[in-house]
């Protein structure tokens, strides 16, 4: 019964839209309602978040909305006034509605998310309280980006039953029907004008790229319909608090943006500097009230910049990194930065221009760049000059965050995130297809005589929406046909979307099903390593289920170093197995288990050499405690726990060691496992023939195993007076190229000299 | 008969050890290269769902068995490795890894050491409708700059789709009908003509 208590923050919402807003228009207030509880409830969430644990935090925020709601309650009601709808208004709206919700729903069904590696698994490990978020893939990294959509969706799931992929489909559905509601009735409420709202939202929502059949329908995936819902109920809330200026809006409007900066990071910044500027238009048309005006605008930017500094995201990390810290500010190393998305920012840059996902760059006076941000963006000059003059405020400050939205990424260098201009520029593309949509509803208002719109004007306006809106209707329509067609890749239960349909390449449903067994052994930031992975997955599907499932870290994963910064701008650097976990994965041996730190092995037996398997059988520091098996078909998932010994000895070097002879193959593939024979002699009559070894793998100056270092301790045998010979580990780098590789030992990975005294510098090619 | 002088006897068995090695050179060659066996092939399979293919891995050389790298513009294999691929319902036109849907086997650092058999489940997927269903299967061997492919055709006869699977069905059926039910229904209702206020 613990779900009733969602309706909380809807209530709470009512109550802000209807007591403090004081919102009249009935249908405007509904999916206003919508928004502002859940933008509270996240506010509140992360706020609490801090101190408490989840269930703390949600059962906290719920507790002081129901206070906030019992202490709003006894003020002032406005009575709702419901707008008659006209008939193709009324029509479009349901169609637009229904659809975004049952596209939204479905596209879910099929792939559950985009990006479903980061998402699916903060959710899961937000609900073992790991907060602030830390990287699913790399436990020691922590994950600075956005992270309110993820943050929601587990809070909500608190209250229902911890089910958080179903609580994802239903809110993310929700979320973007109740967009196309707020965009088209605030549309309507601050521009006046049916025709105006209509072709702005139609615009946006089916009409924003004719190129690339990308409109706001379908754009839903990961955190989108948190950043339209809340990007709409952002704008509202500042226009209104600069029009009719009030304490209770301000305050509304300064929360609601600081949240936005856990929601969105790019977004957010856009809006910090859009703001502004339409408060310098409104007041420099306002005839009284400036000063109020402007303390107003004031107000919400700076106190939402206060909270957005410190309540966590980007913004903090920046704050803490630029301005609260003692110690000088030091970036992470580019890789480091790449994997807890820290954000480095240079202005301006040295080409003014964008650059695309691939990589490619393209100026803003090119063809690629309408292709990238939509037809309306040409039209952008001439909408911001029409309706800075009319004085449609609302439909201007959308143009505003469109001309932001494109400046921004044309003259900031956003380092290793360059790429991630589409952002940017789609939000560019959608607040100029509303502006130009209001812009043409204009012109349609001023040739409608009493009788409508003129036939000629009609006409064009027909042929201009069949073209920009054709790619996303049928978009629309192909992806419906597609659940008719093959509803069976549309299950509703995440356990049952997971490895199969069109992920059944990248797991096996064994893997889930280990996975959900290994959850209540798990305890919270405990690391699961697991050989099951494949090349071809590059969006790391198998490891997001397992760790999604087992709600746990999957570690082991390697970061390839890519020597050409041009080039490894935005690449992915990572790979499934790092050196260490193919290290282990060929040998079994549980020593590397140390160097990488995990708690739990979850392994397919069939994919490891028999050698391997007997290891894992008999090791002294695994403890067997979970077997799934399918009998039918011979599939076996074994579950290992790791006794980690207290002290971790290792033999110290008590005398020179001096390498005598390696084995050492000139040329090997990519992350190849060797064993590497090896002969050293050590001047201590008392050495015991154990010694740490590794090895240092270097690309010119940079080292590439740095973190990742294969090193164990290595048994040798005796071959003569002070003369010993054994083994060690060693793994090809990632990349094709020339390496240096020195051999170290000892705890403190001392470079080992050759005959000769230097250290030895053996050469690789990996091709 | 004379009998054969020294040199004569070393010529002939010259010719007998070159003639035996010519003959058992291929069956000798066979042995040493990894060898890929499907195992007991499934006759029947759940329609809208996969089946699972057992494949024996034999590394009978010297170097490890990798699998290959099967990326379109990937250089042809010096060290030996191999990869399983399948087309369903048709022969693929050409045997090239573009034209085939290559599966899973081993991952990055995996192998077959030299000497060693291994087995793993390579996952196929059926149709949705139809009896019957024709799959290639394609072993596929690379060494030496080249790739070697080995057909197994294989005629399954489908059954019912699982529970799970018809639970699904019926659940996104539902849904969509739902959508184009309650959008046909409200869009009707609101552009009815509306009747005269009774004032």
């Amino acid at each position: 019964m613990i779900f009733i208590l969602s309706l909380i923050p809807l209530a709470l919402g009512y109550l802000l839209v209807n007591r403090v807003l004081g919102e009249r228009e009935g249908h405007l207030c509904i999916p206003l309602s919508y928004a502002l509880g859940l933008s509270c409830f996240l506010f509140g969430v992360n706020a609490f978040f801090h101190v408490l644990t989840l269930r703390g935090a949600v059962l906290a925020t719920l507790g002081l909305m129901a206070l906030a709601a019992v202490v709003l309650w006894p003020l002032k009601a406005r009575r709702p006034v419901w707008l008659r709808l006209g008939r193709l208004e009324a029509a479009l709206l349901i169609a637009l509605t229904l659809t975004a919700f049952f596209r939204a729903l479905f596209w879910q069904m099929k792939h559950s998310d985009d990006d479903f590696w980061a998402h699916a698994s903060l959710m899961a490990l937000y609900l073992r309280d790991i907060y602030p978020p830390r990287n699913p893939f790399y436990p020691d990294q922590p994950y600075l980006g956005h992270y309110g959509r993820d943050l929601s969706l587990s809070a909500l799931s608190v209250l229902w039953g911890e089910r958080f992929f179903a609580v994802q489909y239903v809110v993310t559905a929700l979320n973007h029907s109740m967009t196309v509601l707020l965009a088209y009735f605030a549309s309507r409420r601050f521009l006046r004008s049916t025709r105006q709202a209509l072709l702005a939202v139609i615009l946006a929502f089916v009409g924003l790229n004719p190129f690339r059949h990308r409109s706001l329908l379908d754009v839903f995936t990961n955190n989108n319909t948190f950043v339209h819902l809340l990007l709409f109920l952002n704008a509202y809330l500042f226009l209104l608090a600069l029009r009719r200026p009030r304490v209770g809006t301000a305050m509304l409007s300064a929360l609601c943006l600081a949240t936005y900066s856990i929601v969105y990071t790019t977004h957010h910044g856009v809006l910090l500097v859009a703001f502004p500027l339409l408060a310098a238009a409104l007041i420099m048309w306002s005839r009284h009230g400036r000063a109020l005006r402007a303390v107003t605008a004031a107000a919400i930017l700076i106190g939402s910049l206060g909270i957005s500094l410190v309540h966590g995201g980007t913004l903090s990390d920046v704050g803490h990194r630029y301005l609260f810290s003692a110690k000088p500010r030091v970036d992470a190393p580019r890789e480091e930065a790449f994997l807890n998305q820290q954000v480095d920012i240079q202005f301006p840059k040295r080409r003014i221009g964008f650059t695309a996902f691939d990589g490619t760059p393209f100026s803003l006076f090119s063809l690629r760049f309408l292709e990238e941000a939509g037809l309306a963006v040409a039209f952008l000059p001439a909408t911001l000059v029409i309706l800075f003059c009319t004085r449609r405020y609302w439909a201007l400050l959308l143009a505003l965050i469109a001309v932001v939205a494109v400046i921004t990424p044309a003259t900031v260098r956003f380092g290793l995130y360059e790429n991630d201009t589409y952002r940017f520029l789609f939000l560019g593309g959608l607040g100029s297809a509303m502006a130009l949509g209001a812009v043409l509803g204009m012109g349609l208002d001023r040739l409608a005589s009493n009788h409508g719109v003129l036939p000629w004007a009609r006409a064009i306006l027909a042929i201009f929406l069949v073209f920009t809106c054709f790619g996303s209707v049928v978009g629309t329509v192909t992806a419906f046909a597609d659940v008719a067609r093959r509803a069976e890749l549309y299950p509703w239960s995440a356990a049952e979307w997971a490895c199969n349909g069109i992920h059944r390449d990248a797991c096996d449903p064994l893997d889930v099903r280990a996975a959900i067994a290994m959850r209540p052994m798990i305890r919270a930031g405990e690391s699961i390593l697991t050989n099951i992975h494949d090349d071809h997955d590059r969006e790391f599907i198998a490891h997001g289920v397992i760790s999604a499932f087992a709600r746990a870290f999957v570690s082991g994963h390697g970061i390839r170093v890519v020597r050409d910064s041009a080039a490894a701008t935005g690449r992915d650097i990572r790979e499934q197995a790092g050196y260490r976990a193919i290290a282990f994965w060929s040998t079994g041996a549980t020593g590397l288990l140390d160097d990488l730190r995990v708690d739990w092995l979850l392994v397919d037996p069939s994919r490891l050499t028999n050698h391997v398997r007997d290891a894992l059988a008999h090791s002294p520091r695994l403890r067997l405690v979970h077997r799934e098996e399918d009998a039918a078909r011979g599939a076996v998932r074994d579950v290992y726990r790791v006794e980690h010994p207290k002290h971790v000895e290792t033999p110290p070097l008590t005398a020179a060691v001096t390498v005598v002879a390696v084995e050492f193959p000139s040329q090997m593939g990519r992350a190849w496992f060797a064993e590497i024979p090896f002969a050293v002699t050590v001047r201590d009559p008392a050495f015991s023939g154990k010694m740490r070894i590794g090895t240092r793998v270097s690309a010119g100056a940079q080292i590439v195993n740095a973190g990742d270092r294969v090193a164990g301790v290595v048994e040798l045998a005796p071959a003569g007076l002070g003369r010993w010979s054994g083994k060690f580990p060693f793994v090809s780098p990632f990349e094709p190229g020339e390496y240096d590789v020195e051999i170290t030992a000892g705890p403190a990975e001392t470079p080992l000299p050759g005959p000769d005294g230097n250290p030895v510098r053996l050469k690789l090619k990996v091709m | 008969m004379r009998p054969l002088a020294l040199a004569d006897r070393l010529r002939i068995a010259c010719a007998a050890a070159s003639f035996l090695a010519a003959a058992l050179l291929p069956v000798l060659a066979r042995a040493a290269a990894p060898q890929l066996t499907v195992v007991a092939p499934p006759t029947e399979a759940p329609r809208a769902s996969s089946f699972w293919l057992r494949v024996r891995i034999t590394n009978g050389g010297a170097e490890a068995l990798r699998p290959c790298n099967t990326a379109e513009d990937a250089p042809p294999p010096d060290t030996p490795c191999f990869a399983v691929a399948y087309r369903r319902d048709k022969r693929p036109p050409q045997l090239r890894f573009s034209r085939v849907e290559t599966a899973p086997v081993l991952a990055q650092g995996g192998f077959v050491p030299p000497g060693e058999t291994m087995e793993r489940l390579v996952r196929i997927p059926t149709a949705s409708k139809g009896r019957e269903q024709s799959i290639f299967v394609y072993l596929v061997t690379g060494a030496g700059g080249r790739f070697e492919w080995t057909e197994v055709p294989l005629r399954l006869r489908l059954g019912p789709a699982p529970t799970s699977v018809r639970r699904t069905v019926w659940l996104a059926w539902s849904l969509l009908g739902l959508y184009l039910v309650l959008t046909g229904w409200l869009i009707s209702r609101v552009t009815r003509p509306r009747s005269a206020s009774k004032a």
